[in-house]
């Protein structure tokens, strides 16, 4: 049995990655951001405190967060696919490429200083993403 | 009073009809047909990466750079392509190569971009509280500290301050001392923080040491500065950091100092370096700064602030009783020689052996009266 | 030199008084009394180190500690020191705690050390070996990086030229902007390599770029240079770093324009947050960075539709469109920076908006 995606065990997966690779997640510097990821109607919190991942959670106040990235089911699925064929994010499917122009990932925020905080801390949001290459998953 | 362009764009016509030629398809792409040089670049080592180094070549390369780069005053880097008559002039002070250059700068800004580190986590903070060190040690240290505090900012107010009156042309040289920028606000952070992790607090300020801060920020020229800064002052405060390392009192400070040290021996090296490449280059100005380095040296010698002495005896001697004075005066006095002898052996690796002839340093050993002592401090 | 000692040290017998006594074991150690307020700071979160605003907890140490206005402190004595009687004045023309403080500046300072990298090493250069761009292509990136080598470099001297007119009371805005110094050299060295790796080139200097940087590094205070660079010349660089990513086929342009990215963003941080607390301060400023803002996004008009801007953009996105649309976010996130900062709404004084009506087509 794989990891079901969207779940919070999939989320908690990737929590662990962050403490397992903590050398490499450290090499990028610290990163204090809470955000959300939205799949499909379903919104996960992650919290980020120093250099790694110290919180998963599901649902929330979305305003109370930084920034949320939402997306279709599909276009996750897309995503986390390419990232376990390429053993990380291809070109055309990194976060700050899915966000741009098209939008096909939304990203949500109420505090300009919160959005921006998908930038200041955009490598270690990716590599947190990345780490589903060694993740075995079931789309629901 | 700013400046605010020789344009108001949307009431300029040749502008609005070029948007508009554009939103039609229209480009003009003259800029694909620059006339720059095309070069090859690869990293000559994979392990050490693409440097500039391996970007030294042709027009682009710092070789080739004229001692008088004429022409280019505004942002564009050198290579490009640029019209004299249509630049914005950023009116930039510094425009001869030997107003700023320095040989291996280039390996000097990589090597600091490569070993940048960071004053919160590459310290052990939390094992200070694992060693006991003396009331009078700590409180010795802490002065120490509060000197280091006060003197590391003045290297980053001096690159600071000529940084931006550099001609854009002098990159590596601006990259460089950017990164001296940095380093120094890193030295005054660590010092501070250990001021403060240390029970003692911050002491006293200490007016004579400032008097050389502000004749070194005062310097009429960079190369001034520079020799003043980077040369003496930095040669010594880097000797006092090795001395420091050695009489730390907790391996906690150890490697504060060892961090240091590394950052304070590449702005010293790249003070050597440029004070080289002008006597190599325009020998001339020679005794413009034998002028500036007999005052420089004036003032070095009024540093002797019986405060600072005093902290650095009872940390050498670790602590105040009658034979941990005399051991720490002995060390201190070693100390003082190694400082003397450490900038002549730099004046002379500089090509300015006849400095040393003019130094009031000379007189100074003959003062303390200890020239003939043997230096016992590890190299 | 300008300045002179008043007198020949080496001839001084005060001065060789106090060496021989020192030197000769007569310490006067007054001196260990001087510790008015001792402290022991340690880290809130060990993982995190010892940061700025853990040892900034004690009163007399942080920055609530500062005045306003300056009045005690010219010299490089650090704040919380004991001052004694002789200290010189180094100059400091910033004297006044509203004009450069953030309360974010300490963090951000802590965040771009942390978050450190080396183009040398951290970008894959090798990638671009075989990155399928076409001659057009190709170019057109080395354009975009020979200009953000030049707005890169001027964004190293903004700061080096204010830094050393900064009151020391302010030391950790003068490490941030040490920082920025540097996160802006970096950034040049950066495209440059990324010009010129492979069979490389520069492109062609941009009349509207440099002007525009001069607009923006002659700004007349530093509240005014600071709101000219980290909200308006950032968040356009912040754009075109969003924008390279978006358009990058290989790890190393997606890499180089992520770190991009991430150094330009703290510097909106910080700009953000001084011009916020500058105005919860002194709202009257309003009107005077409103007014030095509109000039200066006249020059950002200018580099918007500058040749060598808006052309390789477009050679690289496929059209007009995708950059109308990419300058359309970057110039509305920059809006509403601004009017988080506490500017308001400044679509209706500045001239961008009808930018982007000219290049959509709508005017």
């Amino acid at each position: 049995m794989g990891i079901p995606f969207p779940s919070l065990e999939f989320f908690k997966a990737l929590q662990q990655r962050t403490k397992d690779e903590a050398a490499a997640f450290e090499k990028l510097g610290y990163c204090d951001t809470t955000f959300g990821i939205r799949v499909g109607s379903e919104l996960y919190r992650v919290v980020f405190e120093i250099y790694e991942c110290v919180e998963v959670g599901e649902g929330g106040d979305p305003s109370e967060l930084d920034f949320v990235l939402s997306a279709p089911l599909d276009l996750w699925r897309e995503m986390l696919e390419a990232i376990q064929a390429n053993g990380g994010a291809d070109a055309a499917h990194t976060i700050n490429t899915l966000t741009h122009v098209g939008d096909v990932m939304k990203v949500e925020y109420e505090d300009p200083e919160g959005h921006d905080r998908l930038y200041r801390f955009m490598a270690t949001i990716q590599a947190f993403l990345d780490e589903a290459s060694g993740l075995d998953l079931e789309f629901a | 009073m700013s400046y605010y362009g020789s344009t108001e764009y949307l009431a300029n016509d040749d502008f609005v009809l070029r948007m508009k030629d554009i939103r039609k398809g229209n480009l003009d792409l003259g800029w694909l047909d620059a006339g720059t040089e095309q070069i090859e670049v690869n990293a000559a080592s994979e392990k050490r990466g693409l440097t500039y180094l391996d970007l030294n070549k042709g027009s682009y390369g710092y070789d080739e750079l004229p001692e008088i780069p004429r022409g280019p005053r505004g942002s564009a880097p050198r290579g490009a392509a640029y019209e004299v008559a249509n630049q914005a002039d950023l009116g930039p002070e510094l425009n001869l190569k030997s107003d700023v250059w320095a040989y291996k700068v280039a390996s000097f800004y990589e090597e600091a971009v490569s070993r940048q580190w960071d004053a919160t986590t590459d310290v052990p903070w939390q094992d200070l509280a694992r060693y006991e060190t003396p009331e009078e040690v700590e409180i010795a240290f802490a002065q120490l500290c509060t000197f280091f505090t006060e003197v590391e900012m003045i290297a980053t107010d001096l690159p600071a301050k000529w940084c931006w009156r550099m001609n854009n042309q002098f990159h590596e040289v601006k990259g460089f001392i950017a990164s001296q920028a940095i380093d120094e606000a890193r030295h005054a952070e660590v010092f501070r923080k250990r001021a403060l992790a240390g029970g003692v607090g911050l002491m006293r300020a200490l007016p004579q040491a400032e008097h050389s801060l502000k004749a070194i920020l005062d310097s009429d020229t960079y190369s001034e500065a520079s020799a003043f800064m980077h040369l003496l002052a930095e040669g010594n405060i880097l000797t006092m950091f090795r001395f420091s390392e050695f009489i730390s009192p907790t391996p906690v400070d150890k490697r504060m100092f060892q961090l240091v040290m590394q950052d304070e021996a590449r702005h010293v090296s790249y003070g050597m370096q440029h004070l080289k490449w002008i006597l190599d280059n325009t020998p001339e100005r020679k005794e413009q700064l034998h002028a500036a380095l007999d005052e420089a040296e004036n003032f070095s010698l009024n540093q002797f602030d019986s405060a600072l002495f005093e902290a650095m005896i009872v940390l050498a001697g670790k602590g105040t009783s009658p034979a941990q004075i005399k051991k720490g005066i002995e060390i201190v006095g070693t100390l003082q020689i190694k400082q003397i002898e450490e900038y002549f052996q730099r004046l002379r690796r500089a090509g300015f052996e006849d400095r040393i002839e003019r130094s009031k340093f000379r007189d100074l050993l003959a003062m303390i009266s200890l020239s003939n002592q043997e230096p016992t401090l590890p190299s | 030199m300008a300045y002179i000692a008043p007198k020949d040290f080496s001839q001084d017998p005060e001065l060789l008084a106090t060496v021989m006594r020192v030197m000769g074991g007569d310490l006067d150690l007054s001196w260990m009394k001087d510790h008015p307020h001792p402290v022991r700071a340690q880290a809130s979160q060990p993982t995190r180190g010892l940061t700025l605003d853990d040892i900034n907890q004690d009163p007399a140490y942080g920055p609530e500690s500062i005045p306003e206005i300056v009045r005690h402190n010219f010299s490089m004595a650090p704040r919380g020191a004991v001052l004694p009687d002789g200290l010189p004045s180094l100059g400091y023309r910033v004297n006044r705690k509203s004009d450069v403080w953030a309360d974010h500046g300490p963090s951000l300072f802590e965040e771009s050390k942390s978050r450190r990298w080396a183009p040398a090493r951290t970008i894959p250069w090798k990638e671009l070996d075989s990155a399928d761009y076409s001659r057009e292509e190709d170019l057109a990136i080395r354009q975009i990086a020979t200009s953000l080598i030049s707005a890169s470099l001027v964004a190293a001297d903004v700061p080096s030229r204010w830094v050393w007119l900064m009151n020391q009371e302010f030391h950790e805005i003068k490490y941030l902007l040490c920082a920025h110094m540097f996160d802006a050299a970096r950034l040049a060295e950066a495209f440059r390599k990324r010009a010129l790796y492979g069979h490389g080139s520069l492109g062609r200097d941009s009349r509207e770029l440099g002007d525009f940087l001069k607009m923006v590094i002659d700004s007349e205070t530093f509240p005014l240079a600071s709101a000219a660079t980290n909200l308006t010349l950032f968040s356009i660089l912040q754009g075109l770093g969003r924008h390279l990513e978006f358009v990058s086929r290989n790890a190393a342009d997606t890499r180089l324009a992520t770190y991009f990215v991430q150094d330009a963003t703290r510097s909106i941080a910080y700009g953000v947050d001084h011009i916020r607390s500058l105005l919860t301060k002194r709202p009257n400023e309003v009107v005077a960075l409103n007014e030095h803002l509109d000039l200066i996004e006249n020059g950002l008009v200018g580099l918007l539709g500058s040749r060598e801007l808006i052309e390789p953009l477009i050679v690289l996105s496929g059209g007009l469109d995708a950059v109308a649309s990419f300058y359309r976010r970057t110039v509305e996130e920059y809006f509403e920076r601004c009017a988080s900062a506490g500017l308001g709404d400044r679509t209706d004084h500045s001239p961008l908006p009808d930018f982007l009506k000219l290049i959509e087509g709508q005017r």
